[in-house]
């Protein structure tokens, strides 16, 4: 364990000198890191770097993103979210049973997106007008919200036998329907996120509620958007993960937050507000995945993945932590 | 000094600011009890006290950003009710607050214009930042203040000095909306050099007929640049002196021991409470 940790971190010490200037955003690293892990595990086994393992890692991993992308969103806004493995549960079950009754599917989609974005709706009066801190506020509602998953749906989970609710399943243009969601929200939160006057106050009041006060933005308002669009992505990621279920499962996507927090960290965001890149989100998401999968395909123990997910983590981290590095 | 000629009995039109019986408590402690602020039209009003005395409640509250538990402001004559930074906004006070209120995690344009951001429509839809007039527009404003910053450096490497002049540079970008600047202190973290740029800096504000509130510690300074100053004592105004007619060691022997003492002892403060004090008048010498 000892020499493994000290290999990874000569390849980043090697990686930083050389590339000392263009190194300075978290998204690069990271990005260098991938190509580093794909490649090591492309080397270790030849059925990893072929195109249906990259697109159906791709594919597993997009309801993560999603839901990240959100919780990335709220992070820039200095409000973190850990509701949203919750969310997509109970919004997924609500998708489904709605689908179920014959309720037609766009409404029914639609039903589970508005059920997560009124699960921020809770989230937003806990933070801004009981003040509670976002962390705890949301940590009480994701065990809220489980607790309701299993009052409602019962602890099995009911196939759903129907393949237009399984769309997710398909593919479209050559790549799987999930990975086309993911394309059109990293696209779309991105462009909010660093191109928008309302992204950019977003950040500022992440970055230093007080100043954004004194400066006339309304903090409680932009905080309110940025955790009612956390959830309702959450929503959106639980409906596309019931989908290639193809189930009701009131006990899906747990722990699900914990992996959605550490890709938002390991993308860029800082638990002190005012960072967070949906780029390096759907990036740290991917490597997050590859490493699973490759550390399964390469038959290691469960335990391992754990460790290697943590270290990398607590490393990128730390990286990040310098003061050059960070957003733009 | 410049232009000062003051009328005994300013008209009620001279007055674009006037704050009446102000009160303000903080659960035990009462910060302002019953203080008055009149503003004239494009003077530099100087505002100075111990600490504790006040001042930075008074402005906060003509600014927005804390309310008064009683009291009136008029901005122009009218009667007006200032409850949030944006309302103080739209009556065109702007405030540059102690701590300046900047983002690290941005940079110096996007600082400079935050929530005034101009934007555009891509495809005539979808609303976005438009960086290229923001940065162009931030390069012409600190070419004007002759402040060398690059628009596109992030806000967290900046100085001391190099902060204070990106928040003046926001607050003067809409000049023509904001008539009444507020500076809390804008002199306090930075060098000899520094301050003469921000003080020429309030001087210029002035000659573009802007009214300038300025909150220092610094005395000389105040005597230097401002009009006319106002001292305030244990949350009240004890005294509104003509800048021309005063001395360092009359305003800090005010500060000291209040407008009561002040007609009886016309000696220098000697009794300075504070080191701050002291040292100001050191600093000094004599006007």
């Amino acid at each position: 364990m000892v020499e493994s940790r000290r290999d990874t971190t000569a390849i980043h010490g090697g990686v930083r000198l050389a590339l000392r200037k263009q190194a300075s955003s978290p998204t690069f690293l990271l990005f260098v890191t991938l190509v580093v892990l794909l490649g090591v595990m492309g080397a270790a086994k030849s059925t990893f770097l072929t195109t249906s393992n990259l697109t159906s890692t791709a594919a597993l991993s997009s309801t993560t993103f999603i839901a990240a992308a959100g919780f990335t969103i709220a992070a820039s806004a200095g409000v973190f979210d850990l509701s949203v493995g919750g969310t997509m549960m109970l919004s997924g079950v609500t998708f489904g049973t709605l689908f179920q009754a014959g309720v037609p599917l766009p409404l029914a989609a639609m039903g589970g997106v508005l059920l997560g974005a009124g699960i921020g709706t809770v989230n937003t009066f806990l933070v801004t007008k009981l003040r509670i801190n976002s962390i705890i506020a949301t940590l009480g509602v994701l065990f809220i919200v489980r607790g309701i998953g299993l009052e409602v749906g019962g602890r099995r989970s009911t196939q759903v036998v129907s393949d237009a609710f399984r769309f997710a399943r398909r593919d479209l243009l050559g790549l799987p329907v999930p990975v086309w969601g993911s394309i059109v929200v990293v696209i779309v939160t991105h462009y909010f996120l660093a191109y928008t006057p309302i992204g950019q106050r977003l950040r500022a009041v992440g970055g230093n509620p007080d100043g954004a006060r004194e400066v006339a933005l309304n903090v409680d308002r932009y905080r309110t958007m940025a955790l009612v669009v956390s959830a309702g992505l959450a929503g959106l990621g639980g409906i596309v993960l019931a989908s290639i279920i193809g189930a009701i499962d009131p006990q899906g996507a747990i722990g699900r937050e914990i992996v959605i927090a550490t890709a938002a960290f390991l993308g860029g965001a800082s638990l002190t507000g005012g960072r967070g890149s949906v780029i390096g989100t759907l990036m740290a998401v991917f490597l997050l995945a590859s490493l699973f999968n490759g550390l399964v395909q390469l038959a290691l123990r469960p335990e391992w993945i754990d460790i290697a997910s943590g270290t990398i983590l607590v490393v990128a981290v730390a990286i990040n932590q310098r003061p050059s590095g960070g957003f733009r | 000094m410049d232009e000062t000629e003051s009328p005994p009995e300013p008209q009620v039109d001279d007055l674009i600011v006037r704050m009446r019986g102000i009160t303000k408590r903080f659960g035990h402690v009462e910060a302002l009890r019953n203080a008055d602020l009149e503003l004239r039209r494009g003077e530099i009003l100087g505002l100075v006290g111990d600490n504790g005395a006040g001042k930075s409640t008074l402005v906060k509250i003509l600014a927005g950003i804390i309310q008064a538990d009683s009291g009136e402001i008029e901005v122009s004559g009218n009667a007006v009710l200032i409850d949030t930074a944006q309302s103080a906004r739209s009556y065109g006070i702007e405030m540059i607050h102690q701590d300046l209120a900047l983002f690290n995690n941005l940079d110096v344009a996007a600082n400079v214009f935050i929530g005034r951001e101009p934007s555009g429509r891509l495809l005539g839809l979808l609303p976005y930042t438009n960086r290229a007039v923001m940065r162009r527009r931030t390069a012409q404003l600190l070419e004007r203040l002759s402040v060398d910053i690059d628009p596109n450096a992030s806000v967290g490497v900046l100085s001391g000095g190099q902060r204070q002049m990106v928040a003046i540079a926001r607050a003067v970008a809409f000049e023509s909306d904001s008539k009444i600047i507020v500076m809390d202190e804008p002199s306090a973290a930075l060098g000899p050099a520094e301050a003469a740029t921000v003080l020429e800096l309030v001087r210029g504000l002035r000659a573009h007929g802007t009214s300038v509130i300025m909150i220092s510690h610094r005395i000389p300074e105040v005597l230097e640049v401002a009009d006319r100053v106002l001292i305030l004592k244990a949350g009240r105004g004890v005294a509104v002196l003509d800048t021309a007619n005063t001395t360092v060691e009359e305003c800090v022997s005010i500060i000291v021991s209040g407008a009561a003492d002040w007609a009886s002892r016309t000696q220098t403060g000697s009794s300075s409470s504070t080191l701050e004090q002291t040292a100001s008048v050191k600093h000094s010498g004599r006007g």
